[in-house]
């Protein structure tokens, strides 16, 4: 893989000396610096998708500021960082340091008279273990009321004609609610050429407040589950996103910061007469109000409701009272699982960090390609060339795009083939015999029938050309597979 | 409650059964006959109250809170997908309105009788996900105090974005609604796509009516109402009230049947609009109608006795009279005749109407079907071909929503002018029978409470021919590229390259003929569709307006036929029968007189809120 990044590295290298200083030269500097940083992964998403929520919950603190109306207006970066440190980046190209403060736990950044709409992004340096492998950044909600506050998040994940600006993101988390027509329509906007954006192989699609499906009911998160496995299976939903997973980022980001008084006042309200506490759950007005006879003061209620909302309020009580969550450390480690977190981190891990050197080469090469067609000069042609070259001849960006058009529905296979080419090249964290889907041994034999099989379908007159392409990389991502085995056989026996 | 028929139309009910023992006395029974149609329409308008919003924000549940019942499906993960309308029967019941009216005899109903069980495989995802069984509505009838005012709910499929197609037949709905009451939920502030829906029903709707749902599950709804009413505001909608209701609040309500409870979930709020708002002024409308039918027959009945009576106290006037009585039955007999100025404004104006509409669904058509071949000149059909059907679809089912608002508003037009014409032909006609302070053989049409009648009868034509809502996902589908296959291998094998390369620029531009084939033999069904349902409708519009006025036109003729017939009996009468003649009818006016009064009152109570409406 790191052949790859290699090649890019080189090719920016090479053009950092043909192009010279100025524009260029400084935009290159950046494009050679991000192939060593962190991989970025945007949040995107309708407004009030929550976004934030979900950031807060990933990041384990609460960071970025939220609320009940709409509040993300500015580009937020969240990166790991030896300091405390959050810097204005300007729309003049000027940057400068801004004065912050922690109220309540989230951040409250002093924009120093400057309007949002002046400020091109936030970069906020934290030193936290969970922003170690990944830059998380933060967008304003598309679709908004407020007219431009939405714009920031197109031109960020370069939407419409601004075509001058580089994709930023290596990674896009999709935010929904539901899956609405307004989403399918953004996602699609997201997918650009070859070297685009987003694409089904670097995007997860949410789906977000799961918790607040069918009006807070206990059931609420099996519901958003079986909702987000209908989802996967859309052909409309499919071409634009690796995965849909179901998140309660309010849950989640309770759970990870669950205080001991908070339990507390849990576990004196499970302790009331069954049919009191449902009276006094029936609605947010009566569990914050005072009519209603409680343990617990109103205002400590308004706090665990503003933390869990009514689901986790609701879900907790039940917990205690079952037994089932005796201390804050097991209620916390119950609502962490029930608010689907662990999965999205678990599909983070294995599937972004698995293409993490891939996403990086191939976002590299978007941001050059995009720079040598808009300032040509004279070794524009031979550096394009170059370019292509590497793009043509890695194998692993073949496979990215082979996977795309799998899941666009351009390959013509037949759904066994499908199943299996799938398997092969994208289902992240299988082992080998898994993607082969053969009993631990027989391995070997199924590589070899299998590529006799993709060389046969590659070389069969009726087939397509996208399947004749699509075939022979298949061929070659197994033998490539066989070689892997054989120099790793030895070491084993 | 809104369902007590208010004092109001009682008293209305009163003055109308009144007016009709008087036409019975006197043996005016096609007046008689006009008297009991507005006894039936009194009280009973044909409301709709149509339920817009994005999916999933508890439309179906507030149908169903709203009237407590379980009737329209409700579920944490299914959508509804056809628009399901609600009305007043004395039985429940349900029914599935066909996709498109039957067009021989032999094909399908054109709607059927289904179980109330069997009410979600119909109207939500499951069972029927994308309308894959493809029909127009589903109609429940339940008996509810509240619908037996004739208002109807129609819940309605989400709107999904503006752009698409259930969000363009929304649009084309709200025109045919009396009442836009749009669902938004306390999770979230309105959105940008939101407010363009609500503008949009503003313009089209003269009520609207925004309700917040779901208060029972967020803590911050208060700031997310008042959020929304800034935003309302700052939209130039700020005229939209914002109610607050919790649908479960008012279902235990429901179940408890307790008053407290019921006034927490904030529904008796949004019943009490419901019922001022829209029955309420509906029926002043209804009131006002049954007013002006009443004095029409009032003035006819008069006619005679006046008539009877001026010969009667001055014998050496009736000739003069009877002169003047013979040419009011002659023009009455004109307004009758096809020659009629309102006759031929109606005459022309339906036919031009029709051709405007035509040309109009023409002319957006054409420029769809522009639009659609630059399209398949830039890209092969093949690679483009399912985002482009859904394209088309979209761009379709807005056009004919566009339409059919020139439809009704057009429609409207005409009425009015219709409406008006007949008036100055009457005014005419009142003239030629002034004899001094004698008889008065008019009906004083109301002109602008005609055109707001005749309006509404071309909503009501436009409704039956449209199932009640328009085509939501009436758009039929694209027929697929089939024809259209990829070069085949074997094909190419035997060409030589050069030869494949032109094979392969020949297919393309074939692929492209057949696919700008398809969209032409598209466009062209949904012309014909469409076409029908606006002539149909324009049909109804015509023959309702004829029908109304060639009516009074008849009765104003009999009227002056049977004033002429009595001043000719009371010229031959002697001078002791003239007496106690003349001493019958001055008894019979003086009654006459008092129903005139009550009407008179009746008026005056609805007008000032009339106005101010």
């Amino acid at each position: 893989m790191s052949q790859l990044l290699d090649q890019v590295r080189a090719l920016v290298a090479e053009a950092r000396a043909a192009l010279g200083d100025g524009a260029s030269g400084a935009a290159l500097d950046q494009i050679a610096a991000r192939l060593d940083e962190p991989l970025r992964v945007a949040f995107a998403g309708r407004v009030k998708a929550g976004k934030s929520t979900l950031l807060n919950a990933l990041v384990g603190e609460e960071l970025a500021p939220t609320d009940a109306g709409e509040c993300t207006r500015i580009v937020t970066w969240y990166q790991n960082g030896h300091t405390y440190r959050v810097t204005m980046r300007l729309r003049d190209g000027t940057e400068q340091q801004a004065r912050f403060s922690r109220a309540d736990g989230a951040l409250t950044v002093d924009l120093d008279g400057h309007t949002p709409d002046g400020i091109d992004r936030l970069e906020v340096l934290w030193p936290s273990k969970r922003l170690a492998g990944v830059t998380l950044i933060d967008t304003p909600g598309l679709g908004s009321a407020t007219a431009g506050a939405s714009q920031p998040a197109h031109r960020f994940l370069a939407i419409g004609d601004d075509d001058a600006h580089p994709a930023e993101a290596d990674a896009v988390i999709y935010l929904m609610r539901h899956l609405h027509q307004a989403d399918l329509g953004f996602l699609e906007a997201f997918h650009d050429d070859a070297l685009g954006v987003a694409s089904p192989v670097n995007t997860i699609a949410v789906l977000s407040r799961a918790d607040e499906i069918g009006a807070c009911r206990p059931e609420a998160m099996q519901t958003a589950r079986r909702i987000a496995i209908r989802n996967r299976t859309d052909p409309r939903l499919r071409r634009l996103c690796q995965t849909v997973l179901p998140v309660s980022g309010l849950v989640a980001q309770a759970a990870m910061t669950l205080t001991e008084a908070e339990f507390r006042a849990l576990r004196l309200l499970s302790e009331m007469p069954r049919a009191d506490v449902d009276e006094l759950l029936l609605t947010v007005d009566r569990f914050t109000g005072d009519q209603l006879p409680a343990p617990v003061t109103p205002i400590e209620r308004e706090d665990l409701l503003a933390r869990l909302g009514l689901y986790g309020v609701r879900t907790s009580i039940r917990l205690i009272r079952l037994g089932a969550a005796a201390s804050a450390t097991e209620l916390a480690n119950q609502l962490r699982d029930l608010s689907g977190i662990e999965d999205l981190r678990q599909l983070l891990a294995t599937l972004f960090t698995q293409r993490r050197e891939v996403l990086k080469a191939r976002a590299a090469l978007a941001a050059l390609e995009s720079l040598l067609r808009e300032r040509p000069g004279p070794q524009t042609e031979r550096l394009s060339a170059e370019l292509e070259r590497i793009v043509a001849s890695a194998h692993e960006l073949t496979e990215l795009q082979i996977v795309s058009a799998l899941r666009s529905g351009q390959i013509p296979l037949q759904p066994d083939e499908y199943a299996e080419a799938e398997r092969l090249l994208d289902e992240p964290g299988l082992s080998l015999a898994e993607r082969l889907d053969v009993e631990p041994g027989g391995e070997r034999a199924a590589i070899l029938a299998a590529v006799e099989r993709w060389r046969a379908r590659a070389e069969h007159p009726l087939s397509s050309r996208p399947t004749v392409e699509a075939s022979r990389a298949l061929a070659r991502t197994l033998e490539g597979l066989l070689v892997d085995l054989d120099r790793a056989a030895p070491a084993a026996g | 409650m809104a369902a007590a028929s208010p004092p109001l139309v009682n008293r209305a009910l009163q003055l109308v059964q009144a007016a009709h023992r008087a036409t019975d006395a006197y043996d005016r029974t096609d007046l008689g006959e006009r008297l009991a149609r507005a006894h039936e329409r009194l009280g009973r308008p044909d409301l709709h109250a149509l339920v817009i919003g994005e999916f999933k924000k508890g439309k179906s549940t507030l149908v169903n809170a709203v009237l407590n019942v379980q009737m329209c499906p409700v579920s944490d993960e299914v959508a509804t997908v056809v628009p399901t309308i609600v009305r007043h029967g004395d039985e429940p019941g349900a029914e599935v309105v066909a996709q498109d009216p039957p067009r021989a005899a032999d094909e399908h109903p054109a709607r059927w009788a289904i179980g109330l069980d069997e009410i979600p495989a119909w109207a939500s995802e499951r069972g029927n996900a994308d309308n894959s069984r493809g029909i127009r509505a589903v109609e429940i009838r339940v008996p509810r105090q509240l619908l037996r005012s004739g208002l109807a709910l129609v819940d309605t499929p989400g709107v999904g974005g503006l752009q698409s197609v259930h969000g363009a037949a929304t649009m084309a709905a709200l025109g045919l609604a009396e009442v836009v009451i749009f669902v938004t939920d306390a999770s979230q502030e309105l959105s940008g796509v939101e407010l363009e829906v609500l503008r949009a029903a503003v313009a089209r709707c003269p009520t609207v009516v925004c309700v917040l749902t779901k208060i029972d599950l967020y803590p911050a709804w208060r700031r997310i109402a008042d959020l929304d009413r800034t935003h309302l505001a700052k939209a130039a909608l700020s005229e939209v009230p914002l109610l607050a209701v919790s649908s479960i609040l008012r279902q235990q309500a429901l179940a408890a049947s307790s008053k407290e409870l019921n006034e927490e979930s904030g529904y008796p709020e949004l019943l009490k609009f419901l019922n001022e708002s829209v029955v309420g002024r509906a029926q002043q409308v209804a009131v006002r109608t049954a007013v002006s039918d009443v004095t029409f027959v009032l003035d006819q009945l008069e006619a005679t006795f006046t008539a009877e009576r001026e010969v009667l106290v001055d014998p050496g006037r009736a000739q003069p009279v009877l002169d003047e009585l013979e040419r009011a039955k002659s023009r009455a007999e004109q307004l009758r005749a096809r020659s009629a100025r309102w006759q031929q404004t109606l005459g022309d104006g339906s036919q031009d109407l029709a051709s405007e509409i035509d040309h109009d669904l023409r002319r957006r058509l054409r420029d769809v079907n522009l639009a659609a071949e630059e399209a398949l000149d830039r890209h092969d059909p093949i690679d483009i071909w399912d985002d482009f059907s859904a394209w088309l679809r979209k761009e379709v089912a807005s056009t004919v929503a566009d339409n059919a608002e020139v439809l009704r508003y057009s429609a409207n037009m005409l009425a009015a002018r219709v409406a008006e014409h007949f008036a100055i032909d009457e005014e005419a006609l009142i003239h030629a029978v002034d004899i001094g302070d004698g008889p008065r053989v008019s009906g004083d049409l109301d002109v602008e409470l005609e055109r707001t009648r005749r309006g509404n009868s071309a909503l009501a034509a436009m409704r039956g021919s449209y199932g009640g809502v328009l085509m939501f996902g009436m758009m039929g589908q694209l027929i697929g590229l089939s024809l259209m296959n990829p070069l085949t291998a074997v094909i190419g094998i035997g060409l030589g390259r050069k030869a494949l390369k032109e094979e392969k620029k020949r297919q393309l531009t074939m692929r492209r003929q057949q696919a700008k084939m398809a969209v032409r033999r598209y466009l062209d069904e949904v012309s014909f569709a469409v076409n029908k349902d606006s002539r149909d409708a324009i049909r109804h519009v015509q023959r309702d307006l004829r029908d109304e006025f060639t009516e009074r036109a008849e009765q104003l003729q009999r009227s002056t036929r049977e004033a002429l017939a009595a001043a000719e009996t009371a010229a031959r009468q002697t001078v002791e029968e003239a007496g106690s003649r003349r001493k019958q009818i001055e008894a019979e006016l003086a009654n006459l007189a008092k129903v005139r009064a009550v009407a008179q009152e009746l008026l005056a109570a609805c007008q000032p809120r009339a106005a101010a409406a």
